[in-house]
């Protein structure tokens, strides 16, 4: 990774000056297009944009926590005078927090995330999530991936996200949203033109050479017509490999000297500011990061919790860091979990499945810089069952926002079906 | 690579329409269209228009090898064939009675995989294993791949299989490494076709449920949730189906002190019970009063309340239907087997028999995807390749199934790998590129020749019959005839060489007909 990611050019990169939408601008006219396109790079990616839509809508990278993430330790309530009776031992304290405001401090092995949010561009939202009661991790995550909690036997089996993009024109390119992942997940499940890719920078058949085409021909074909979701998975694959390879998401380099770290979830989203920059049509990517469950040894600043921190805090700080000067108005980020945890601490020093919990907002666009919260408070009578952090702000009034305000789609009552969101004032 | 005995074409699987070939394109497209009818099958209620019916054509043998196997082979298909529907779903079931020593020779220097999980950790930390250490990953997914593409018991390793995602456990989660191999062996496949009674006894305990589950850090007064709310929403009544919070609370207090036997210890890994961390209190689960005092009794209560539950027996049937008849399968079937499982005390071999009946299996079998490794299984095994296991470091065939996505035993979460085609649909390229470096050789750990698999078919290697064979090697004849054509077309237009056939094996495997069964 050391290789890759260590740069010296830090001005405008290649990458950015050459993306479609700056090229075009430069080239001026089509016929200039034409002609300057035999001498662009070959991975000046081909798309045009659909004429009639809105190409100022973000794009969305959504980044799922797996597992449940004890965000009470993250962003932490230290002004509730609870919080470290219920956390004897793995309560965070005193110098291991900077504040946020009067109320909540972050915890020290997410203080690369500080940039973003002093400059206001990183929103904490606490006591937010599904209200829905399950605390199973396989129900809580469907619920929530497919924008439809507390309607149990219900028949959807889309995404939110598939569906936010089933009802908004695509932007003209072959691929409307990649999970960086070997499976897809449930958020963007029925979306169209919508693939799973594990490894961005290898994507195409191998095989010798000689055959190639013939071989592209005979397996393409077959799947013409062919019934959902195959045939169109196809279809995207060979649209994507084109893309993709055109593209050279290998050689991408940072902007501003950003390290992405060496990790799944680090290379995750370098591709993904590599995708953002290349202005290629694409209007969501998923990355994720899995281990959150931790009913055990979790710890405070060391554990198992402190690794994966560390992963978040790098990776969502260098893809901060990477994007700021020139695409920080391009995207908006949603960071987030199927549930917080259990208040209590369990005996095994780690934390049971919980409720509520804290989601993060990052983008040129976010009114950021602050905790916005209903603070239902951590005493006993206070707690959802007793238990847990109560959920305030329903995660449906967070996303539709984002939908409707910066991804300029208004048939909310499709992506989150019979739900009346209440805005909370999140973008700007 | 086995004897090549070529095979009559009278005995392989009937096909829609036969050679000889080629056909005239209209000819083929006329023929086509009793293929693109079939219609009406769903996954998750919506329709695959257009699927071919690779899963078995209206011949029910045809249909219950894919079903029980992990893939095709012609010679597999000529067994049941011979003995009959029946005989052969028995022979299958009676899977003691099969010689299966050839696998065993092929797993002999997988020593790992027969060690105590004392053994097992004490190997793993000596220092001078320390360059060898992955040796261990290797073993794990080489023995569970050599047996599911080269046992004759075939039905027991698909019900491993089922039973690894049932009772999932991740082996890179806290030190289950080291007693995944024992849990393997001693707890999955010695119940795969046995007792569930027995499987799910077996399972809670076991030091590697517990481990995964987090069970052996559970105490009085300090409840541990975890391996409760599991066992009842995974492992036997299946989620929100008749259970509470306060049951999980509950299940959690009657299973504190069940732990394991620490690494110092010789019985490392297996189940141990310590008194004083058990809550003594009375405890009301389903609506059953566990009195006090109980000790050991509580957790052990709590298991037959478990298996005794009607909704187990349900859970448990619509998940075997779901496994090998289809996503959508009808109610009466899985009441028929739920019913088996009340009166039989949970006998798998009895509920397998009540649902691969050949009525259900005629009537009620609709297409299911593949899941990748069973598409990669299926390949090697169509085409009567062969693994080659060293056990060593190089864990060149776990990288691979990685790839694909579907790397046994690594899925890291209780619900097991997915089935559905929402799951895997979406993702061919790493399908497409696996089955073009089998067949390109690129993969060390497997070995396929393109002319022996078309030498499995009498006359497979004549000019412009190898398409044609491909489609009985692959599948018994179920691929589309119109792309067969358009094969045959790049195999005589690229010239019959045996790297020729090894794309011709890559692209139709790359076909949609082959991602089903």
């Amino acid at each position: 990774m050391k290789n890759e990611d260590s740069h010296a050019d830090g001005t405008c990169s290649e990458y950015r000056e050459l993306s479609r939408r700056g090229f075009l601008a430069r080239s001026g006219t089509v016929a200039a297009a034409a002609v300057a396109a035999v001498t662009a790079p070959s991975w000046v990616p081909r798309v045009s944009l659909a004429a009639d839509v809105d190409a100022s809508r973000d794009i969305l990278v959504n980044v799922f926590l797996r597992g449940g993430n004890d965000s009470l330790n993250m962003v932490v309530p230290s002004g509730d005078s609870d919080y470290l009776k219920a956390r004897p031992t793995l309560g965070v304290k005193g110098a291991d927090l900077k504040p946020l405001d009067t109320f909540f401090g972050l915890c020290k092995p997410l203080w690369p995330l500080m940039p973003a949010y002093t400059a206001g561009h990183l929103l904490m939202v606490h006591a937010t999530g599904s209200t829905d009661p399950t605390r199973s991790h396989f129900e809580a995550v469907k619920r929530m991936e497919y924008g439809n909690p507390n309607q149990p036997g219900s028949n959807i089996f889309t995404g939110w996200i598939a569906r936010h993009l089933q009802t908004i024109k695509g932007l003209g390119g072959p691929i409307r949203a990649v999970a960086i992942s070997g499976t897809l997940p449930k958020a963007l499940a029925g979306g169209p033109s919508t693939l799973p890719i594990k490894d961005l920078t290898q994507f195409d058949l191998p095989g010798r050479a000689s055959t190639r085409f013939d071989r592209r021909q005979l397996i393409s074909e077959s799947y013409e017509g062919y019934s959902e979701p195959l045939g169109s998975s196809a279809l995207n694959t060979f649209a994507t490999i084109d893309l993709l390879r055109k593209l050279n998401i290998g050689g991408y380099k940072p902007s501003n000297n950003a390290v992405y770290p060496g990790t799944a979830f680090g290379r995750g989203l370098k591709s993904a500011a590599a995708l953002i920059k290349a202005d290629a049509g694409v209007e969501a990517i998923e990355v994720d990061r899995g281990g959150w469950d931790t009913h055990s040894n979790q710890g405070t600043l060391d554990g198992r919790m402190l690794a994966l921190l560390q992963d978040l805090a790098g990776a969502v700080s260098a893809f901060y860091l990477d994007l700021s000067t020139s695409h920080i108005d391009k995207f908006t980020m949603i960071i987030q979990s199927e549930f917080g945890r259990r208040v209590e601490e369990n005996g095994s020093a780690g934390t049971d499945h919980g409720h509520g919990s804290c989601m993060m907002f990052m983008g040129g666009h976010i009114k950021g810089g602050r905790v916005l919260t209903k603070w239902p408070g951590l005493s006993v009578q206070n707690r959802y069952k007793g238990l847990d952090l109560d959920v305030t702000i329903d995660f449906r009034d967070l996303y539709a926002e984002i939908v409707k305000t910066r991804l300029g789609n208004s048939q909310l009552d499709v992506v989150f079906p019979k739900y009346t969101p209440v805005f909370q004032g999140i973008t700007v | 690579m086995q004897e090549s005995t070529s095979i009559p074409p009278e005995s392989i699987p009937q096909q829609r329409c036969h050679p000889p070939w080629p056909l005239s394109r209209r000819t083929f497209l006329k023929a086509g269209l009793g293929g693109a009818a079939f219609l009406g099958l769903t996954s998750a209620g919506r329709a695959h228009a257009g699927v071919n019916p690779a899963f078995g054509g209206g011949d029910p043998i045809l249909t219950l090898v894919n079903r029980v196997t992990q893939g095709f082979t012609l010679s597999e298909y000529q067994l049941a064939k011979k003995m009959g529907y029946k005989s052969y779903l028995e022979y299958q079931l009676a899977y003691e009675k099969i010689d299966d020593s050839e696998v065993e020779t092929r797993l002999a220097k997988h020593h790992l995989l027969k060690m105590t999980t004392k053994q097992v950790y004490d190997w793993y930390r000596d220092p001078q294993n320390m360059s060898n250490r992955n040796m261990l990953f290797t073993q794990l997914d080489e023995g569970t791949f050599v047996r599911r593409v080269h046992s004759k018991r075939q039905l027991f390793e698909r019900m491993v299989e089922f039973w690894s995602d049932h009772f999932n456990i991740d082996i890179l989660d806290g030190t289950c490494r080291y007693i995944y191999p024992a849990w393997n062996r001693d707890v999955i496949r010695k119940n795969a076709l046995g007792s569930f009674h027995q499987l799910l006894w077996d399972t809670a305990h076991h030091g590697c449920m517990s481990e995964y589950l987090d069970n052996d850090t559970n105490r009085v007064g300090k409840p541990q949730e975890n391996y409760a709310r599991e066992i009842m929403e995974l492992h036997t009544l299946g989620v929100d189906n008749g259970y509470t919070q306060n049951d999980v609370i509950e299940v959690a207090r009657c299973f504190t002190g069940w732990t394991y036997w620490g690494s110092g210890n010789s019985q490392y890994g297996e189940f141990r019970y310590i008194n004083s961390y058990h809550d003594q209190g009375a405890k009301v689960v389903l609506k059953n009063t566990i009195p006090a005092n109980g000790g050991i009794r509580d957790g052990e209560s709590v298991l037959n309340i478990l298996l005794g539950h009607p909704n187990t027996a349900g859970y448990l049937a619509k998940k075997l239907a779901y496994y090998f008849l289809g996503y959508n399968p009808p109610q009466s079937v899985i009441d028929s087997v739920a019913s088996t499982y009340m009166s039989t005390k949970g006998d798998i071999r009895a509920m397998l028999r009540t649902l691969l009946q050949e009525r259900n299996v005629v009537t009620h079998v609709t297409p299911k995807l593949k899941r990748p490794a069973h598409f990669g299984a299926s390949l090697i095994r169509a085409m009567d390749g062969e693994i080659i296991a060293l056990g060593s470091r190089s864990n060149t065939l776990g990288a691979s199934l990685a790839l694909l996505g579907h790397q046994p035993h690594r899925w890291p979460t209780p619900d097991g790998h997915p089935d559905s085609v929402e799951a895997w649909g979406q993702a061919l390229l790493p399908r497409w590129s696996y089955a073009s470096d089998l067949n390109d050789r690129q993969l060390r750990w497997a070995d396929t020749d393109p002319i022996h698999a078309l030498g499995q078919v009498l006359g497979g290697l004549q000019p412009g019959r190898q398409a044609w064979a491909v489609n009985q090697v692959l599948t018994g004849g179920q691929l589309s005839e119109e792309e067969m054509l358009k094969l045959q077309m790049f195999i005589d237009h690229t010239g019959a060489t045996t790297q020729t056939f090894r794309d011709a094996f890559t692209v139709a495997a790359s076909m949609p007909g082959f991602q089903w069964y």
